[in-house]
């Protein structure tokens, strides 16, 4: 059992010892990404996705769906609920919770856009799964190249 | 032999250590098989119901008064968060801890409301690494010493029912059952 204790605080140390550089480094790439801090809308992005590629943004929208296998990703609109865009967890967010639906959120994260191979496996990928939700402007957004990758979010209220 | 004294040492004090961990990932392993297969889903717990009175209305002409009616009707507009059209024939209405689902051509609605499901949420949520970070670590100890608990328990018993009789027979049947799957399923 002392054995046992020992092997196990050895562990803890070299564990907190390796999270310490995790963090440093991840400190130094955020140093790194360019920052808008204007609140873009969903057209925005869509628009020009390319001009906003690896920059930090803060984008607001309608969440419709949040991805019920594991509630990795979610899907917001703006004011034109034919143009879906895909939000996925980065660090800091474990999970969407779907209890998100129907909320409007603001979320902070970057834009990052897929190469054309990855784009095509995820496509087809999603069509083997069947995960979206039937209509075709989200099914578009899910098999999109670009996404945002959320690092932050809050719910902003509204009412009828 | 004292290999065999340290081999038991491991053994034990790894399964008494790992006991929880065993039952969170063997639990969350039964429902990510069953999720995989679409038999259910392990995370949350959904119910549908149709509602009646519905009538049917053009995308154009649907304002708050038809909202408020739905909302009346179902019971639910304490719970009203907002409304879109996925389309122009659909409209949908998100509730908190739910949705209606209107066919704005039939006046069919669906009432669907969907909570956490206990235990197996938050088995799940561990199970799929999605606190990261430390729980990465922890839960790659945990299949390390997996591993070391099925070595050693080859081990464990000497003699007839042991590695070298009948035990041997048993992990050969139980190495060959995953390999049938792969040559049947991956590898031809």
């Amino acid at each position: 059992m002392k054995n046992l204790f020992l092997l196990f605080t050895a562990l803890v140390f070299l564990v907190s010892c390796k999270q310490g550089e995790k963090q440093t480094e991840q400190s130094e790439a955020t140093i790194e990404t360019e920052v808008i801090n204007s609140i873009l809308t969903v057209k925005d992005v869509l628009d020009a996705p390319e001009k906003f590629k690896d920059t930090e943004v803060i984008i607001s929208g309608m969440v419709t769906h949040v991805c019920t296998h594991g509630g990795q990703k979610l899907f917001i609109i703006g004011d034109d609920p034919e143009m879906h865009l895909r939000i996925t967890v980065g660090d800091g967010i474990p999970e969407f919770d779907i209890t998100l639906e129907g909320s409007s959120v603001e979320f902070t994260g970057t834009v990052k856009i897929l190469e054309t191979e990855v784009t095509e496996a995820l496509a087809k990928e999603n069509e083997e799964k069947d995960h979206h939700t039937g209509d075709e402007a989200h099914a578009k957004a899910e098999s999109a190249s670009y996404y945002i990758e959320a690092t932050a979010f809050k719910e902003i209220s509204s009412e009828l | 032999m004292k290999w065999r004294k340290w081999n038991r040492w491991v053994h034990r004090e790894l399964g008494y250590v790992f006991f929880g961990m065993t039952i969170i990932y063997g639990v969350s392993g039964i429902a990510l098989n069953h999720s995989v297969t679409k038999h259910w889903n392990p995370s949350f717990v959904s119910r549908s119901e149709f509602i009646n009175n519905i009538d049917p209305a053009l995308k154009a002409d649907i304002g708050k008064e038809y909202i408020v009616e739905i909302l009346d009707i179902s019971g639910e507009k304490e719970n009203y968060k907002q409304y879109y059209f996925p389309n122009d024939s659909s409209l949908m209405i998100y509730l908190k801890n739910g949705h209606i689902k209107v066919d704005l051509n039939t006046g069919s609605a669906y009432l669907t409301k969907i909570r956490n499901r206990r235990v197996f949420r938050e088995f799940n949520f561990l199970h799929y690494n999605k606190p990261k970070k430390l729980w990465t670590w922890f839960s790659d100890l945990y299949g390390f010493s997996l591993v070391l608990l099925a070595i050693s328990g080859l081990f464990m018993v000497r003699g007839k029912k042991g590695i070298t009789g009948q035990g041997a027979v048993l992990a050969i049947i139980g190495v060959l059952i995953p390999l049938i799957f792969l040559i049947i399923y991956v590898w031809f």
